[in-house]
């Protein structure tokens, strides 16, 4: 029997992951379960029974032993159902007296969270340059849209890094 | 002083002129420019490079050598500075965890424990998920039997995620306190090396001076408290 595919739209800040995976867990609730993730904001889902699913995101920038990484995720009980970004999807069928969380103590917590904001602290500056660095162009009106995206970006950029400290802060008081 | 050329070639845009270069003039291009004290901004433009200046002087020509050499250089310099951030910046985080991989892998005396006490300190104290993950490493095991080990020693109280257990072992490999043994079916195994049982020993030798603490206030405390009644 072919699985239906179907594709949902929905679009989570880097800094909702928690919102993201309570979604998920609900699209499962209703037979939808994430087959895989293309672009940004779209989700592929396939057809199924409804289940009872814990979904968790990771952060990782290092591709280096990938297959060891989600080995130790699968012999946890983890499917990796998709990768966007850095992000990797996990999924795990709920039963009682089974550990739901892929972080167990708020230290891992913390170092997600480092380790996306890393990555943001880094393109900061760069970002930055590129934009502060005059460039005329004959075009007025592209150089002015490139501005106009540039500065867009960078509110995002400053945004992210606001709220991924703010909860790096909340997970340290516990 | 080199009089000044007003004729614009291209166009004006955002109130920068730009005006040909002079160089049929007898100018020495690296003269005019050097003149300059905002010529700064650079494009490419095809095959030829234009130089504009804050204060509306601008240089272009397909055959300015010398100009395009400096501009090519300025941009050159651009981009260096855009390359160098980054480097500063990985320099930075790559300072804030220093690999400790060089330690000697051997047996370790009580004197040589005693003096590097205060080094140990720096690694300590261990999380409750470290510390059981280095007990666990007494002998090899890979992930998944680490997380089964822990759990079973600790009666339940310590699980942990695959996630905790990923980070873990590559902080503790860093730190030079665990190392990897083998390596078969995408599992790898770690083992605690002799630094990782020094630091080890130490957090024991911590918590027992806080147990005998703890025990003897709070068994003072219940003294107290069953004198009063």
């Amino acid at each position: 029997m072919e699985a239906k595919i179907e594709r949902k739209f929905k679009w989570f800040w880097a800094w909702q992951d928690d919102k993201e995976e309570a979604w998920l867990e609900e699209m499962s609730r209703q037979g939808l379960h994430l087959k895989a993730t293309g672009l940004p904001g779209i989700y592929d889902f396939e057809r199924g029974e409804p289940g009872d699913y814990a979904y968790r995101l990771d952060y990782n920038t290092s591709h280096k032993d990938r297959a060891y990484y989600l080995q130790l995720f699968q012999d946890a009980g983890w499917e990796h159902c998709g990768r966007l970004g850095g992000w990797d999807y996990f999924r795990k069928p709920r039963k009682s007296g089974e550990l739901m969380e892929i972080f167990s103590d708020r230290e891992s917590k913390i170092l997600k969270f480092n380790r996306l904001l890393t990555i943001l602290v880094i393109f900061f500056p760069i970002l930055l340059m590129l934009l502060t660095r005059d460039r005329r162009e004959s075009d007025i009106a592209i150089y002015e849209i490139g501005r106009m995206l540039g500065l867009v970006l960078m509110v995002l950029y400053s945004l992210a890094m606001i709220k991924i400290i703010q909860r790096i802060g909340r997970l340290k008081k516990g | 002083m080199p009089e000044r050329i007003d004729t614009p070639l291209f166009l004006i845009q955002r109130g920068y002129a730009v005006h040909e270069c002079p160089k049929e003039r007898g100018w020495r291009m690296h003269e005019w420019l050097s003149s300059q004290p905002d010529a700064r901004h650079c494009k490419e433009h095809s095959d030829e490079v234009i130089c504009s200046c804050i204060d509306g002087e601008t240089a272009s020509s397909q055959s300015a050598l010398l100009a395009a050499t400096g501009c090519i250089l300025v941009k050159a310099l651009a981009v260096s500075f855009n390359l160098l951030t980054g480097v500063f910046v990985y320099v930075i985080i790559s300072l804030t965890d220093i690999p400790n991989n060089d330690i000697p892998d051997g047996d370790i005396t009580r004197d040589n424990l005693m003096t590097d006490r205060t080094d140990l300190n720096r690694y300590l104290p261990l999380t409750e998920a470290t510390y059981y993950i280095l007990l666990a490493l007494a002998e090899p095991l890979h992930g998944y039997g680490v997380m089964q080990r822990v759990e079973e020693m600790s009666q339940g109280t310590v699980r942990l995620g695959p996630g905790t257990l990923y980070g873990a072992f590559q902080t503790l490999e860093k730190e030079g306190l665990i190392k990897m043994v083998r390596e078969e079916e995408r599992r790898k195994s770690y083992q605690i090396t002799a630094r990782g049982r020094q630091v080890l020993a130490e957090q024991v030798r911590r918590l027992q001076v806080m147990t005998r603490n703890g025990e003897r206030v709070v068994g003072e405390l219940n003294g107290i408290s069953l004198g009063e009644r």
